[in-house]
């Protein structure tokens, strides 16, 4: 598994990219099997894992290498429960924390504005689609300034925002 | 048998054949081990995974219905980690099952269900997934659910096995689905709708239209009886809950129902069944009780036997009834009223030359439909096996996949010569040239059998005949070369194990000759010839003596009459009885009253419009039938008649086997038997019977069913070949050809009351031009043609379709319309009609020609 990816979500890529190429469709614990483990690691990847998950996939690939039929679906279910042993602190901090070390997972990073860099100019406002982002734009001399921030319920960490800061005060955590 | 081995299952030791499945050795074993996608009948897939064991020594968990078993092998079926296996596999099944099991008829025979409670599944752990595919009911038959299918691809093989081939998996992966070509409705797919894809569903995908909530599994009581189609005569079971049919299965899992078997029984509760005796008063026939029209038919039958004689009437019989109602129908005739004078429609369809066939082969040439699966070479006459007489056709199939090779003489492309090794497309009637040609290849080729050759009778002279045939000739009225003549005697003639099937009632009685002459020159006499029959009980019919020429077992009548007179207790007739054809040209003068069971000559016999003058010009005509036919309508007196699914009784099928029929459902009306008593009884003949127990216990102390053929003659016919059917003129420049369709069948009466009639387009009132043939005609899919004959003409519609050769349509006999066209020209020497090729004119209606 290359170092450098959430480990999460390439096992997901990875069977999602099964799915749609190597899988017959014939030997039925495979085909839903696998079907359910994308299902999982979708909640997973986007923050609404649950802590029975990891023992969940854990169940559905070690059954799918007793029960499948060709090495192309144990193989597959295997790199799911080899990645769930190595890399069992970043499942838990994706289900746990909803943190994402990587912080590729998109939906459980969020998008925060340092106040310290920021130069209330409003640009992010005006781009930001859902509205999420709250605050006044700063007029000079006056005092009472209301800065910018975001609110995470309505973000859908599209990057408008991001690509908009000139001050480079948008980070992803 | 193959060699037994030890193997341990579950602890037990048990001896099973070497080379088995593990699912089929724990099955012999009294275990049962859960499984979805195999199926007895299929070859294994292996893609449920519900069936998989133990096995000491093995890697990881094992399919037992892909391997096979060995000497010593220890195999545990029911341990906590399959049990594990298992129940993750239901749950995933079960979570893309939407099922609602309180509303489904499959309840209580799914074998989803099933596992699923032996295994106490109680939820799955998984969230339902619905795939939200819209159920199918565009069909009269089958209704498609695929929200249920558990893709166990059971339906797929089995298509491809005896089905019409038209359904696969679609797609892949997660959203693979069973599916038609294009995802057409089946009806537009080719789908010959035998429905075997629905008997083997594990679940409730699939399921028969007509039961649906009327009524489920355990309530459901099961008879066993017969098809009353064609000749093949499978089993049928049918299921019923108050007195209803539900539905039709056959007797195991995978056994193959056509399309008519499985669905066409609904004319039985077809309203327009007769339920009380007519008699006509003032020219309409009008409602009356059994009593009455006994009476009366009783009178003016006897009021003809005393001032013409009994001579002047006569009887006809169809072929679909049971062995009982027809011996019961003749002894009516011959000792009740007096008279010889009785026929049956099996005339209509090779009989008597079936007879003879058999007579100069010995029962040793009898097949059975397992002799075709195992055969290595078939030749096929003009049998449209998957169409007229679908069981065989299946067995021909099953024969294909075992390597057997496969020669069709047919003038038509067919499903079944689309397969063949060699299609000899030979021009329509030119069956005799084929057939005496391949003799000829047969001979000097030296692919026979000398050795038995020269002990059959005629040897020598056959061979002279056959040196005096020119193959030129042979190559110029039937249109085939010599050379694939050859390549199809060698075919044929290097066959260890072959059969010929024919159609008996599309080939000439020459043809038949020329068949029993191909088999005793190759020396094949054991399980070698089948004549494919078109109604259900022909062998039984002849046996009991329903045709003019024979008594019960047939027996000449002027050898026989002095046994029956005793066995009777009267004085019989020394006069022969004539034949229908011969009653038909003295109806009105030689011929005054007729008594008609089950049968429609007006509609079967050639030549209708005369045939209904002749049978309007009677004194007298009584019918017993189940609907109101083209002859009842001319009938003084109607009786009800039964179906077959409410009579008990025997047939006899095409593999002359016999055959137990038995009620499925309380008679509609009063058995065709009690009927034939009764009205026995009104002419001072009483016949004493209190069930067909009693008259199968008579027939069987006078004759043997089916008869044993002692006789072999073993003598080669020698046949001057001819063109049968009507030959083309001038005036009527093309030839049409009459036969059976896949919804359609013989003359039309059940099948145009059943909803099978909605599946053959137009209700089978059409007549199919090739494409080169609508060119030049001008005509285009659907436009309406006059098509002319010697003896009438009629208006139809045109369907393009490129199955035939130029100058040859095909019209269905299901729609009756060809009884205006065909000739009634009769082979003089067994008295049956060849009405089955007729030359005609056709023209684009609406335009001058």
């Amino acid at each position: 598994m290359s170092s450098d990816g959430c480990p999460v979500l390439i096992v997901l890529e990875f069977l999602k990219g099964f799915a749609k190429d190597k899988m017959c469709g014939k030997c039925l614990p495979c085909m839903l099997g696998t079907v359910r483990m994308i299902d999982v690691l979708e909640r997973i990847t986007n923050g609404k894992g649950e802590e029975e998950d990891i023992v969940l996939l854990d169940e559905i690939s070690s059954y799918i290498v007793d029960t499948a039929r060709c090495k192309l679906g144990k193989d597959a279910a295997t790199f799911v429960k080899d990645s769930l042993s190595s890399s069992k602190n970043e499942y838990e901090e994706h289900i746990k924390d909803k943190y994402c070390a990587q912080k590729s997972c998109e939906t459980i990073v969020s998008y925060q504005i340092n106040s310290e860099k920021c130069t209330i100019c409003g640009a992010c406002k005006e781009v930001c689609p859902e509205d999420a982002i709250v605050g006044e734009k700063m007029v000079s001399y006056l005092s009472d300034n209301k800065p910018y921030y975001i609110k995470n319920k309505k973000c859908t960490k599209c990057g408008e925002c991001l690509a908009v800061c000139e001050a480079d005060a948008i980070e992803i955590v | 048998m193959s060699e037994q081995i030890t193997v341990m299952i579950n602890g037990k030791e048990a001896k099973v054949p070497e080379g088995i499945l593990i699912i089929q050795a724990a099955k012999m074993a009294g275990i049962d081990i859960p499984h979805l996608c195999y199926c007895e009948c299929l070859p294994s897939t292996g893609s449920c995974r519900v069936c998989l064991v133990e096995i000491e020594g093995a890697k990881g968990l094992v399919a037992s219905c892909a391997r096979k078993v060995k000497d010593g092998m220890v195999i545990d079926t029911d341990t906590e980690k399959v049990r594990e296996a298992r129940r993750f596999v239901l749950e995933l099944i079960l979570s893309n099952h939407p099922g609602d099991c309180m509303s489904c008829d499959k309840n209580g025979a799914c074998e989803l269900q099933k596992y699923a409670y032996e295994l106490g599944i109680e939820k799955t752990a998984f969230s339902m997934k619905d795939p939200g595919y819209e159920i199918d009911r565009s069909n009269p038959f089958i209704e498609r659910n695929y929200n249920l299918c558990i893709l166990c691809g059971r339906c797929v093989g089995i298509c491809k096995t005896q089905g019409a081939d038209v359904i696969d998996f679609v797609k892949r992966g997660m959203v693979t689905k069973v599916a038609t070509p294009m995802d057409k409705p089946l009806q537009e797919s080719g789908c010959d709708f035998c429905g075997s894809c629905l008997a083997v569903c594990p679940v409730g995908a699939l399921l028969e239209v007509d039961r649906r909530f009327r009524g489920r599994e355990w309530e459901m009581e099961e008879t066993k009886t017969v098809c009353s189609y064609c000749g093949c005569g499978c089993d049928l079971v049918f299921g019923t809950v108050d007195g209803q049919i539900m539905r039709a299965t056959g007797e195991s899992l995978g056994d193959f129902l056509c399309a008519k078997g499985r669905f066409g029984w609904d004319f039985v509760e077809s309203s327009k069944r007769i339920t009380k005796p007519l008699i006509k008063k003032n020219g309409v026939l009008t409602e009356s009780t059994y009593e009455e029209a006994f009476e009366f038919a009783a009178e003016r039958l006897l009021d003809i036997r005393k001032a013409h004689g009994a001579n002047r009437i006569g009887g006809f019989i169809g072929a679909g009834n049971t062995n009982e109602v027809a011996y019961l129908f003749q002894k009516f005739l011959r000792a009740g009223i007096g008279t010889n004078n009785i026929d049956s429609s099996a005339r209509l369809l090779g009989f008597p030359a079936l007879v003879d066939l058999y007579e100069a082969l010995g029962d040793g040439a009898v097949v059975s439909m397992e002799n075709i699966e195992e055969a290595d070479a078939l030749l096929l006459v003009n049998a449209d096996v998957t169409v007229a007489y679908p069981r065989v056709g299946v067995a021909v199939k099953r024969a294909l996949s075992n390597g057997a090779k496969l020669v069709v003489v047919d003038a038509g492309r067919t499903k079944i010569s689309e397969k063949a090794d060699i299609h000899i497309q030979s021009m329509a009637g030119s069956n005799e040239f084929v057939l005496s040609g391949l003799l000829k290849e047969l001979l000097d080729g030296k692919v026979y059998d000398e050795e038995f050759a020269k002990k059959c009778g005629k040897f020598e002279d056959l061979k002279k005949s056959l040196g005096k045939l020119k193959m030129e000739t042979v190559e110029r009225e039937s249109g085939i070369s010599k050379d694939v003549l050859k390549e199809a005697a060698k075919l044929y003639g290097e066959g260890k194990k072959t059969v010929i099937i024919f159609g008996a009632e599309t080939v000439s009685p020459q043809t038949m000759e020329l068949i029993a002459d191909i088999s005793l020159l190759t020396g094949k006499t054991k399980a070698s010839v089948l004549p494919c029959l078109l109604s259900s009980n022909l062998w039984g019919t002849v046996y009991m003596g329903a045709l003019a020429e024979f008594y019960p077992g047939v027996r000449k009548a002027d050898e026989a009459g002095s046994d029956f007179e005793k066995a009777w207790g009267v004085k019989l007739s020394k006069e022969a009885g004539l034949s229908i054809k011969e009653m038909l040209d003295g109806m009105g003068s030689s011929i005054l009253g007729m008594y008609i069971i089950g049968a429609d000559p007006v509609a079967q016999l050639p030549n209708s419009s005369s045939v209904a003058k002749s049978f309007s010009s009677l004194d007298f005509l009584v019918v017993q039938d189940t609907f109101l036919t083209e002859t009842a309508k001319l009938a003084d007196v109607v009786l009800p008649g039964v179906t077959l699914a409410e009579s008990n009784g025997t047939i006899v099928n095409m593999e002359y086997r016999t055959k137990e029929v038995r009620t499925a459902i309380e008679p509609l009306v009063q058995a065709d038997w009690e009927t034939v008593v009764a009205l026995s009884k009104k002419v001072n003949y009483t016949m004493d019977y209190s069930s067909e127990k009693e008259i199968a216990k008579e027939i069987k102390s006078l004759v043997s069913i089916p008869k044993k053929i002692e006789k072999n003659t073993y003598k080669f016919t020698l046949v001057e070949p001819k063109i049968s059917g009507e030959e083309p003129d001038k005036k009527y420049p093309y030839t049409l050809i009459v036969g059976e369709t896949t919804f359609g069948f013989y003359d039309g009466v059940r099948t145009k009351n059943s909803k099978l009639s909605e599946l053959e387009p137009n209700m089978g009132d059409y007549v199919v031009f090739n494409s080169d043939d609508a060119a030049s005609l001008g005509l285009e899919d659907g436009c309406k043609v006059t098509v002319k004959s010697r003896r009438g003409k009629v208006i139809t519609s045109a369907k393009i379709l490129d199955f035939l050769p130029k100058g040859m349509f095909f019209m269905p006999s299901c729609h009756n319309k060809q009884g205006v066209l065909s000739s009634d020209g009769i082979d003089l020497k067994l008295k049956s009609p060849q009405d089955r090729l007729i030359a005609v004119s056709v023209s684009k209606e609406g335009v001058a020609k």
